[in-house]
């Protein structure tokens, strides 16, 4: 068998799914290192904070141990952000119920992303930031995943257990209200 | 910063973004990209978002591998041993209702018998019943036919015999409940078989007991 390592980039995730099925522990260490960051954003932008990796690592280990499960109706990757968001709820869940505070406040957006291109502008950023965190949640979860991660109407509604028609109008009305905000 | 009337084309800005777009598409929402103004914003803006939040927090990569289980295939059911384990059950359950159904069947004879039995001594009761005791009817299985009984339980009206003898109209009668439906011969007949009775049984229903006999020892004053 040809080393997993080698050409990664063009086998495809279900690729790499025969490969660790076949015994190949390498493929999947290359499907996390593809998939790990975009977990990671979605995570945070659906409300994790502190514990952002340990939602990753949890979606992985849930996620390979279901593997068998996934048929490949939608990408690896949407499957991987439905698993995050179960995590996510149930763990928020388990914290209202310990009374802890589980709001995403707006200076957390702030420290989430630290870790910025530097390309980008202080100025804008910040804006950029303040904009999305004045969304609602569920216009902030479906902006994100449409903007930052690509994701089709259709693959939003799956993740945020919606219908394709509410995903498309939470993603205008949110643009609407960034660009309210950005032209205040 | 306003809003492109056409809707579909602002729909398709952010695929534009992520190169999600099929050649045809791509060429026709460019196109209309560079001719406005709005459209052409709002793609900066879509930029400026991405670029601004799609950062990369620091993951332990390592840490996550390492706790991602080995693959291990799902256990296959043995359809073979889930058919024999249905195939043994089944038996089970056949051969124990054919056991049940036997038992019934020969404690339904019992029954009749006893059923019988309590018949007459109802119709014996005006006669030579007082006084008698709670009486044990002793019935031996052998001793009945079972057909007798169950002839005269059949409903008369449906089915009138048209050639009935005297015996069997007389266990008509029993069944129907009414003794002035038999002749005075009958009657007497019937009479002489109760007074032949060496074993009266008690009048009581509720308070007969039953208590099969076994075979070597049959009722006292029958063959």
């Amino acid at each position: 068998m040809r080393d997993v390592a080698e050409g990664a980039d063009e086998l495809t995730d279900l690729d790499l799914i025969t490969r660790w099925k076949g015994g190949d522990q390498r493929a999947a260490t290359l499907l996390v290192e593809r998939h790990a960051g975009a977990v990671a954003r979605f995570a945070s932008s659906v409300g994790a904070k502190g514990d952002v990796q340990d939602v990753v690592q949890d979606t992985f280990v849930r996620a390979f141990g279901s593997l068998d499960s996934f048929r490949g109706d939608s990408s690896l990757r949407t499957w991987l952000f439905t698993i995050a968001r179960r995590l996510l709820l149930d763990l928020r869940r388990s914290e209202r119920r310990r009374g802890e505070q589980v709001e995403v406040q707006e200076n957390d957006a702030s420290t989430e992303y630290d870790s910025l291109d530097s390309v980008v502008a202080e100025e804008t950023r910040k804006r950029m930031h303040a904009a999305v965190a004045r969304l609602s949640k569920t216009q902030r979860e479906v902006f994100l995943l449409r903007v930052n991660e690509g994701l089709s109407y259709k693959e939003i509604a799956d993740v945020a257990g919606t219908t394709e028609g509410a995903a498309r109008v939470h993603y205008h009305n949110a643009m609407r209200g960034i660009k309210e905000f950005l032209d205040e | 910063m306003n809003d492109c009337p056409n809707a579909d084309v602002r729909d398709l800005l952010p695929d534009l973004l992520h190169d999600r777009l099929d050649k045809a598409t791509r060429a026709m929402v460019e196109s209309h990209v560079e001719g406005c103004a709005d459209c052409r914003a709002e793609l900066a803006l879509l930029r400026d978002v991405r670029a601004s939040l799609r950062y990369s927090p620091a993951l332990n990569i390592a840490a996550i591998t390492a706790a991602v289980p080995s693959y291990r295939a799902p256990v296959r059911r043995s359809w073979v041993g889930w058919r024999t384990a249905a195939s043994v059950t089944l038996l089970l359950a056949g051969g124990s209702s054919l056991v049940v159904m036997q038992r019934v069947g020969s404690h339904s004879v019992d029954s009749a018998a006893v059923v019988a039995a309590t018949d007459r001594a109802v119709l014996a009761e005006p006669q030579i019943a007082h006084g008698t005791e709670s009486t044990t009817v002793a019935v031996a299985p052998q001793s009945v036919e079972p057909s007798a009984p169950r002839v005269a339980r059949q409903p008369v009206a449906e089915n009138p015999m048209p050639d009935v003898r005297v015996s069997d109209r007389r266990e008509l009668a029993l069944a129907g409940g009414s003794l002035t439906d038999l002749s005075e011969r009958e009657l007497s007949s019937l009479l002489k078989d109760i007074e032949s009775l060496d074993a009266l049984p008690s009048t009581d229903v509720e308070s007969v007991s039953i208590s099969p006999i076994a075979p070597s020892a049959p009722p006292r004053g029958r063959p």
